[in-house]
C-alpha cells in the first residue's frame, strides 16, 4: 500500500512546495493532502483535529507539519526552536500509533531553502545571485529573493506564487545538505517508503 | 519646487543605473499634514512602515482624507499650490541612509465670487504666499534650498521667483545634475527633477464611475479607433488611436495606457499579462487589431475572449491595481484604497504577495476594512486611524500592543482576529 501524506502548513504556497518535494521523492502519483492554516497559532490550536480528520477522510499515514521559526518583531531575534517544536509536538498528539509525524521548522521562512541551489537563485535573479552555503543564516530570505528579482530584465518579479515552480527545479541533494530542516523532510519521506503500511 | 516651463524636467536626467540605485533606497519615512480641513484643525502625522503601510479604522475616521492629503501635498510640491494641505512636511531617506526634510506651506487667497468665497484656481498667483524648503536632518537652519518672499536660494544662487513660488526655467541654466553625481549639491535638484511620484487608486470598481452622458453599461464594448486618413489640422499629422463609445475617465485611463504599452512594444505589457495570469485576474489578455489596410482600424481589448467593456467587476479591479502598480516607477508611492472591493479572497492574497514583491522600490499605503488584508500583513505595518473630538489621529501599535499582537499570533489566532477583538480600540 502506498503511503499517504498529510501536510499542515501556515499558508498555501508552503503546502504546495512540500507537495512538490514529496512527489519528487516518492513519485508523481503519491497522495498528498495539504491543509493550510492562517498562521502558526491556528496550527497549534487545530493540528490534532486536522490530523484526525485527515486520517478519517483521506486515510493519511504520514503527517508533516511545517512551521516557520519566526523572529520577534521588536527584538528581531529568532524565537526558541526547542520551545516551538515542543508546542507543535504537543499539539499533534492523537491516539493512533500508526501515524508517523514530522515537525519541520524552516528557520525564519521556507524560502531559505531556495538559497541553497545556485540554479534556483539564478532563475529568480535572471542570471544574478549566488547560492548560500548556510541558507538558514540568511535574514529575511523571502525579501532577499524579491530584491534579487528586481531589475530591468526580471519581469515580473519573484513572488511566493513562484515557489512551487522553484521547488520543481530545486536540487534536493544540495538543499538537504545545506538546510537541516529540509534534510529532515527528505529523510522522513525517504523513510516512509520503508515503513510498514 | 515647480517651474513655469514644464519641459525643464528634461534638464538633465540621471544616468539610468544611478537612478535605479537611488530609487531602490529612497523612502518616505513620515508625512505631516496641517490645514487640511477633512482631517480636522490640527496637524496629523503618519509614520510610514518600511514597505507597506496599512491604514485601518472605522468609517469616517479619515483614512481616505489622509490618502488624499498625501497625494495633493506631493502633487503641490511639484506643481504649486492647488487645494492640498496648507502645510505639508515630509521626511525622506535617500539610498545612503541620509535623512532629508521637505516642507511647503501656502496661504490661500480667498476671493468673493457670485456664489460666495472662492478658492484660487491652479496657476492664479494672487495672494498665494508660497514658501518651500528642504534641509538635511539636524540642519534646519541651513536649508539646502528654499523659496520665500519671492526669492529662491539654491546653493549660493539667488533667483527672483513669482509670489506663488514658480521658478523660471532659466534659473537652472548651466546646472548639469549628471556632473554632480556624488555631490551634496545634487540633492536639491533631485527633488526638483525626481519629485516623489504618487498615484492613487480609488475604492470601488472603475466600471462604476458615471460619466456625464450616463453610466457605462455592462454590455457596452470598448474599442480604440484610428482613421488613417484623419489628420490633426494644426500639425498635419495622423491622428492617433481614439477610444470609441462611452468612456468614464478612470476606466479609459487604465486601458488607454495598457493599449499604449502594447502599441509601443513596452516590456511592461508582458509584465502586466504575466502578473494578471499569476494572480488569476485572467487567463488571456489580447488586443486584436481589425480593419482594412487603408481604412480605419479598430482595436478591441479582450479579457478571456470578452471585451473589457463587459468584463467582470473583480477582473477590472485587479487590472486597475496591477496597472497602477506598474505605472509608477522607482521613488514613488501607491495610495491604494480598499483593494478588497470585488476581489475573491484567494486572488486578494495573491495580489498582496505581488504588492509585497514590488515594494522594494516603491511604497504602498493601503487602506482596508478586510480581514483578509489584515491577515496578510505584519503588526508593525498597521496604522490605526481614528477620530476624536473632530480631529483625525493616526498611530502605530506601541511596544506593548506589538507584544500582545505577537503573543496572540503565536498562541491564539490571526491578526484580523486580534484587531476585530477590540484589543486596540480607541474607545
Amino acid at each position: 500500500m502506498n503511503r499517504r501524506f498529510g501536510v499542515i502548513t501556515e499558508d498555501q504556497t508552503d503546502g504546495d512546495v512540500v507537495r512538490v518535494v514529496i512527489r519528487r521523492l516518492s513519485g508523481d502519483q503519491t497522495p498528498v493532502k495539504v491543509r493550510s492554516q492562517k498562521g502558526c497559532s491556528k496550527i497549534k490550536a487545530k493540528a490534532a483535529r486536522i490530523i484526525v480528520d485527515l486520517v478519517a477522510t483521506n486515510d493519511v499515514s504520514d503527517i508533516i507539519v511545517v512551521q516557520d521559526l519566526d523572529r520577534n518583531p521588536t527584538t528581531k531575534q529568532l524565537n526558541d526552536e526547542g520551545q516551538l517544536r515542543q508546542l507543535l509536538s504537543d499539539s499533534c498528539q492523537v491516539r493512533s500509533a500508526a501515524i508517523r509525524r514530522l515537525i519541520c521548522i524552516p528557520v525564519e521562512e521556507l524560502e531559505a531553502w531556495f538559497w541553497s541551489d545556485e540554479e534556483v537563485v539564478k532563475t529568480v535573479g535572471r542570471g544574478k545571485g549566488n547560492a548560500h552555503p548556510e541558507p538558514h543564516r540568511i535574514m529575511s530570505p523571502k525579501e532577499k529573493l524579491q530584491r534579487l528579482s528586481y531589475g530591468e530584465n526580471a519581469k515580473p518579479r519573484y513572488t511566493t506564487q513562484d515557489n512551487p515552480d522553484l521547488a520543481r527545479k530545486l536540487n534536493l541533494a544540495i538543499c538537504a545538505k545545506r538546510c537541516p530542516s529540509f534534510k529532515s523532510l527528505v529523510d522522513f519521506v525517504a523513510s516512509s517508503a520503508l515503513a510498514s503500511p | 519646487m515647480y517651474l513655469v516651463a514644464s519641459d525643464a524636467k528634461n534638464a538633465g536626467p540621471l544616468p539610468a543605473e544611478k537612478a535605479d540605485r537611488e530609487a531602490f533606497g529612497w523612502k518616505m519615512l513620515s508625512v505631516e499634514l496641517e490645514g487640511w480641513a477633512p482631517l480636522g484643525p490640527r496637524k496629523v502625522t503618519l509614520d510610514l512602515a518600511d514597505r507597506r503601510t496599512v491604514l485601518i479604522g472605522r468609517n469616517g475616521a479619515g483614512k481616505s482624507a489622509l490618502i488624499e492629503g498625501i497625494l495633493l501635498g506631493l502633487d503641490d510640491s511639484e506643481s504649486g499650490p492647488r487645494t492640498g494641505p496648507h502645510r505639508f512636511k515630509a521626511l525622506f531617506q535617500d539610498h545612503t541612509g541620509r535623512r532629508i526634510f521637505y516642507e511647503h506651506s501656502w496661504a490661500p487667497a480667498v476671493s468673493r465670487g457670485a456664489s460666495g468665497p472662492q478658492m484660487p484656481l491652479k496657476g492664479q498667483e494672487a495672494g498665494q504666499e508660497w514658501a518651500e524648503r528642504c534641509w538635511y536632518d539636524g540642519q534646519e537652519d541651513q536649508p539646502i534650498w528654499q523659496l520665500k518672499d519671492g526669492q529662491a536660494r539654491i546653493g549660493a544662487k539667488e533667483i527672483e521667483v513669482s509670489k506663488n513660488g514658480s521658478v523660471p526655467a532659466s534659473a537652472f541654466d548651466g546646472i548639469d545634475p549628471s556632473a554632480m553625481e556624488n555631490s551634496d549639491q545634487l540633492q536639491p535638484y533631485l527633488f526638483y527633477l525626481y519629485c516623489l511620484y504618487a498615484k492613487r487608486v480609488y475604492a470601488g470598481i472603475p466600471h462604476a464611475v458615471e460619466p456625464k452622458d450616463g453610466p457605462l453599461a455592462r454590455t457596452d464594448k470598448v474599442f480604440f479607433y484610428k482613421d488613417k486618413k484623419k489628420t490633426d489640422t494644426a500639425e498635419q499629422t495622423p491622428v492617433e488611436w481614439e477610444i470609441l463609445g462611452k468612456n468614464p475617465a478612470r476606466f479609459t485611463g487604465i486601458f488607454s495606457e495598457i493599449f499604449e504599452w502594447k502599441r509601443t512594444d513596452s516590456p511592461t505589457f508582458a509584465e502586466f499579462i504575466a502578473l494578471g495570469q499569476k494572480i488569476g485576474a485572467f487567463q488571456e489578455f489580447e488586443i486584436p487589431i481589425l480593419g482594412p489596410r487603408d481604412g480605419p482600424s479598430f482595436a478591441s481589448i479582450d479579457v478571456d475572449g470578452v471585451n473589457v467593456g463587459a468584463a467582470p467587476d473583480g477582473t477590472l479591479r485587479l487590472m486597475e491595481i496591477l496597472h497602477a502598480m506598474l505605472r509608477i516607477q522607482g521613488r514613488s508611492i501607491l495610495l491604494l484604497e480598499e483593494p478588497e472591493t470585488g476581489i475573491h479572497p484567494g486572488a486578494l492574497i495573491k495580489l498582496l504577495s505581488v504588492l509585497e514583491a514590488y515594494a522594494e522600490d516603491r511604497q504602498f499605503v493601503i487602506s482596508s476594512h478586510s480581514p483578509v488584508v489584515f491577515g496578510q500583513v505584519k503588526p508593525e505595518e498597521l496604522r490605526i486611524v481614528y477620530r476624536q473630538d473632530g480631529q483625525t489621529h493616526v498611530r502605530k501599535l506601541d511596544v506593548s500592543e506589538l507584544d500582545r499582537a505577537t503573543a496572540f499570533l503565536s498562541q491564539e489566532g490571526t491578526l484580523d482576529e486580534f484587531l476585530l477583538s477590540g484589543a486596540i480600540d480607541e474607545s
